[in-house]
Parts: structure tokens; C-alpha cells; sequence
């Protein structure tokens, strides 16, 4: 546990040396002032555009409401957000082996999963400062042009969306864990993300964790997805943890 | 006791033999060149010892203790060729992290001390990626030694450093001389005669020589013998009283000396000295020459 502590230190100092945290922290909030705007501009522009195109295109596009921005907020921080995850992680396990520092590490009596560990804390650490950050942001300027603060179902949803990033850092150590290169590891991250995100078209896609996202929005208008939203949270975090332990048993160092 | 112990150790990479059959010991607080061509199996060797892949075969012993990937030894510290460092901390930061992991006391005095022998007290807030190679190496040792090891693995500590850097580095192995046992590899085999007590020179992962620098210089002494004369007229009046002629094959006008060459060694030498007492010339040294470290490896591993 001490070992634990000292890298856990150390990961956070090069997040924040690095400037990891400050490139993540500017993505997330800049996607928490974008999405509140989108959705109020977006009926506007539709309007201004369908008036061009005729009068009964106007009439479709209904006020833009609260709902609309936590659509635009969860869509944006699942794609933009977790592309930006995946490119400032994905490099930190694989570096670490290639470069021979994890051979350092070892020498200095460290074990493997403790390495494994301060990597996924720290990230969890700084992902969920960034988070909770970013979602005072989007609420407060969603009271700003909405004049609301939450919905019923607000917090079940950023719980939702938290977990999907917290399984998108595990799957990137993972890759980051088993892969030759940086790169590589980025890519096998975005494929398997992405891959799981295209098997939502099959019965069994909805057991998987890319299906939390679609949940966190459909209980704002459908309050039976609830029970299903807890389900697929507990999938989730069960598939996280399996993520985890393959990067402890297939983590090696350059030899 | 010996401080490192190879007992018939074999090591392979799929089907190809890296390390055949390896057996030497290395006492402690000596320090060991360890010689041999790119890819003899020097590195091989350094991760057997500190534990980083396991032999096919054969037994390493660490001061007495069996070791392998599952039982390291706390007591050996290994620099690699190449070392890399976390760029974004600062020396003191990054010695720091070391003593923690080592769960050392007294941090702050033991940073100090270990930056002053490196000579890099003045670099303690410098960032590490701004240091040049030598200052890397130099904090890679400081990194190694600051937790007291009892052995400490040096892989061609100098190979990416220039004339300034290498002299840096083997004044530092010179003043950690009787501190801790160092085993460091190289191919520059005038490094291994600035610092080393014993050498080691492998090829496909066979010993082929192991001994002192004197007594694996001794064992490839030549039939040639030098002799300085204390002047010109000694020498010419020698070359002149000395009968066997062709003994004689070579002589260095400004050096006053003159090389001689004999299958039969003792003989030649009774007829030198002979001629020095008759003819009553001082001489002011007599050799018999031994080829340089240089010389044995290309004899032996070269060829």
C-alpha cells in the first residue's frame, strides 16, 4: 500500500506536468458550455433554415429544452471526451514499459499490480475532478439559458455517463498494458470502444456498457429504463474490473 | 563469500543458445569489466542477475541466496544501457521518489550526499530532461546507489557518452571502489584497464577469459623483451657486444631501447644479463611484453 501511495504521487505529478489534466479539464468544460448553446441555438437554426425552405418546415422544430442539452452534453463528452481520454492515457502504461522505466520500477522492489493500480487512480482521480468540474459548469449554464437546474433523473444520468468514462480508462490501460507502441494501444482502445458502440444493433449489445449512454437519456422520458440503467452500471463496472486484471496478468516489460 | 556466483547458467530465446554454460564469481567490493562483442550476452547476463528473466539452466547465486524472477535480491541495483527518467522531474524529485520506494530515512542528507559524489549538487532543481547524457548517467548511478546496494549492475555505462562523460562516469566507479561490488559491461576494452580488479570477456555466451587484468595479461605474455638503456651510447655499445643478431628485431632510437625476440625465453634472458655484467651498462628497465586487454580480445574473441 505504501509502494501504492508513492506511485499514485508520482502519476499525478505527470498528469499535471505533463499538462494531461489541463488539455482534458479545457475538452470538458468547453463541452459544457457547447452543449447547453447547441441544443438552445439548435430549433433557432432549424427555424431560420426552414423558413428558407417553406413554411411548414419552420413549424417542426419544437423549443429547445433542458433534455435536448443533456442529450448534446452526453453526446458530446462520449465521443469528444473520451477521444481525448484515450489519447492522453493511452501512451502512459506502454511508455513506461517501452522506455524501461516499469525495469526501474522493479528494481526498486515494485510489484506490478501497484503499478497497474496508481495508473487507474490517478486517471480516476483527474477524470473525476475534470467531471464533477465540467457538470457544475454544464448545470449552472444550463440554469443560465434554461432556467432550470436538474431534471428528476439528472444525477442517474451523469452517474451513467461517469461510469462509461471510468470503462473507457480501463479498456485504454488495458491496451495500454498489452501493446508494442503508443499508437497501437490508442487504436485497439478506439476500435474496441467504437466496435462496441456498432454492436448496439444486436439483442446482446444492450448488456454492454456503450448501451449506459443511450440509457442515461432515455430515462428522462421513459422512467421503466431505470432498472436497466442500474443493470447495465453493475455490467459495467464488472467488465471494468475484468479490464483491470487482464492488464495486471498480461502487463510485461521489455526484455 | 562471493558476492555474484554463476554455476553452469544457460539461457535461451526460443531455439537460439544467448548464454552457454556460464560459470565465474566475482568477490566482493571488486570491481568486474565484463567484456564481449554486440550480442555475447552480456545484457543477458545483467537480467539473469537482477532477476528481470529466468535461466534454462545453471544456478545464480547474490551473495550467498539463490535468486530468480520470483526471489529478486534486494542487496543488487541494475542501470541499464540506456537509462530513461521520468523527463518532468527535477533531480531531487526524482532521487526522492527512489528513497521512498526504498523506504529509506533521513531523505534529504541522503540526496545531498549522493548528488555531491556524482557531482551533480549544483543540477538538484533541474528538470532531468534537460540533462545532458553524461548528467543521466551519472543520476541513473545516484539513483542506484543512493539506497546502499551491495552490488551494482552496470550495463556499458559508457557507450553513448563522449571523452568527458566517460571520464566522469569512471571517476565515480573509482570513488564507489570498496563501497559495493560493480559488475559493468562494455566493448571499449581501455575502460575495463582504467578501473576494473577482474575482467570477464564472453562470446556467444561462453567465458572465455576471466581472471585479473595482470594475470589474464600474464597469460598471453609474448616472446619479446624490452629493454631501456639509460642512453644512446649504453644502447649502442650493447647492440654491439650482444652476439645473437637476430634476437635483435627492433630498436627505438629516441626511447634508447631495444626488443628482443627468442623461442627460448630463459636463454635470452641469460644472455642479456650476461652482456649487461661484462660490459657493465645500466639499464632502466627490462620487460617482457604483454599484449594490451585490446590486443587478448582480438586475439581470442576476434580472431
Amino acid at each position: 500500500m505504501r509502494q501504492f501511495m508513492i506511485l499514485l504521487r508520482k502519476d499525478l505529478l505527470e498528469i499535471f506536468r505533463t499538462k494531461k489534466f489541463l488539455i482534458i479539464l479545457s475538452v470538458f468544460i468547453v463541452m459544457a458550455l457547447l452543449s447547453p448553446i447547441t441544443a438552445y441555438i439548435m430549433p433557432d437554426l432549424f427555424n431560420s433554415l426552414g423558413e428558407e425552405l417553406g413554411e411548414e418546415f419552420a413549424m417542426l422544430m419544437p423549443d429547445a429544452t433542458i433534455v435536448d442539452s443533456y442529450l448534446q452534453f452526453v453526446s458530446n463528452i462520449s465521443q469528444i471526451g473520451m477521444f481525448t481520454i484515450v489519447m492522453c492515457f493511452g501512451g502512459s502504461i506502454v511508455k513506461e514499459r517501452k522506455k524501461g522505466l516499469y525495469v526501474t520500477l522493479k528494481n526498486n522492489g515494485v510489484k506490478k499490480h501497484w503499478f497497474i493500480f496508481s495508473k487507474l487512480k490517478s486517471q480516476f482521480i483527474v477524470v473525476t475532478i475534470i467531471y464533477v468540474l465540467a457538470v457544475l459548469v454544464f448545470i449552472g449554464y444550463n440554469y443560465i439559458l434554461f432556467n432550470e437546474f436538474v431534471t428528476t433523473y439528472s444525477l442517474l444520468s451523469f452517474t451513467a455517463l461517469y461510469v462509461f468514462l471510468l470503462f473507457v480508462i480501463c479498456v485504454t490501460n488495458f491496451f495500454s498494458s498489452v501493446s508494442r507502441g503508443a499508437i497501437m494501444s490508442i487504436i485497439l482502445t478506439l476500435v474496441t470502444i467504437f466496435g462496441m458502440a456498432l454492436l448496439d444493433l444486436f439483442a446482446f449489445g444492450r448488456y454492454l456498457p456503450n448501451f449506459l449512454l443511450s440509457l442515461s437519456l432515455r430515462i428522462f422520458s421513459d422512467d421503466s429504463y431505470i432498472e436497466l440503467l442500474y443493470r447495465n452500471i453493475v455490467l459495467t463496472l464488472l467488465i471494468s474490473t475484468i479490464f483491470v486484471l487482464a492488464s495486471i496478468r498480461f502487463c510485461r516489460h521489455k526484455e | 563469500m562471493a558476492a555474484i556466483k554463476l554455476t553452469n547458467v544457460t539461457k535461451k530465446y526460443d531455439k537460439k543458445t544467448v548464454i552457454d554454460d556460464l560459470s565465474f564469481e566475482i568477490s566482493e567490493h571488486s570491481i568486474c569489466g565484463f567484456l564481449g562483442l554486440n550480442g555475447a550476452g552480456k545484457t543477458t547476463t545483467f537480467k539473469l542477475l537482477n532477476g528481470l528473466i529466468d535461466s534454462n539452466g545453471g544456478e545464480i547465486e547474490i551473495l550467498g541466496e539463490k535468486i530468480s524472477s520470483r526471489n529478486q535480491s534486494k542487496d543488487i541495483k541494475f542501470l541499464q544501457d540506456v537509462p530513461e527518467f521520468y523527463n518532468y522531474m527535477t533531480a531531487y524529485e526524482y532521487l526522492k521518489f527512489i528513497c521512498n520506494l526504498n523506504n529509506l530515512t533521513d531523505i534529504d542528507k541522503k540526496i545531498c550526499e549522493t548528488l555531491e559524489l556524482v557531482g551533480l549538487a549544483e543540477a538538484v532543481n533541474k528538470r532531468i530532461g534537460k540533462f545532458s547524457r553524461g548528467m543521466k548517467q551519472r543520476i541513473g548511478i545516484a539513483s542506484n546507489i543512493i539506497s546502499g546496494p551491495k552490488i551494482l549492475l552496470l550495463d556499458e555505462p559508457v557507450s553513448a557518452l563522449d571523452p568527458m562523460g566517460r571520464k566522469e562516469v569512471f571517476d565515480l566507479l573509482g570513488k564507489l571502489r570498496g563501497k559495493m561490488t560493480i559488475l559493468f559491461s562494455t566493448h571499449i576494452i581501455d575502460d575495463i584497464e582504467k578501473v576494473s580488479d577482474q575482467v570477464i570477456i564472453i562470446d556467444h555466451g561462453k567465458k572465455i577469459i576471466d581472471g585479473t587484468v595482470s594475470e589474464v595479461k600474464n597469460m598471453f605474455l609474448t616472446n619479446i623483451v624490452e629493454v631501456d638503456f639509460i642512453n644512446k651510447e649504453d644502447a649502442e655499445n650493447f647492440s654491439v657486444a650482444f652476439k645473437d643478431k637476430s634476437a635483435c628485431v627492433d630498436s627505438n632510437t629516441q626511447k634508447n631501447s631495444l626488443r628482443f625476440k627468442s623461442d627460448d625465453m630463459e636463454k635470452l634472458q641469460k644472455g642479456i644479463f650476461s652482456v649487461l655484467n661484462k660490459e657493465k651498462i645500466t639499464i632502466s628497465s627490462f620487460n617482457i611484453i604483454a599484449p594490451t586487454l585490446e590486443e587478448i580480445f582480438i586475439m581470442e574473441v576476434v580472431k
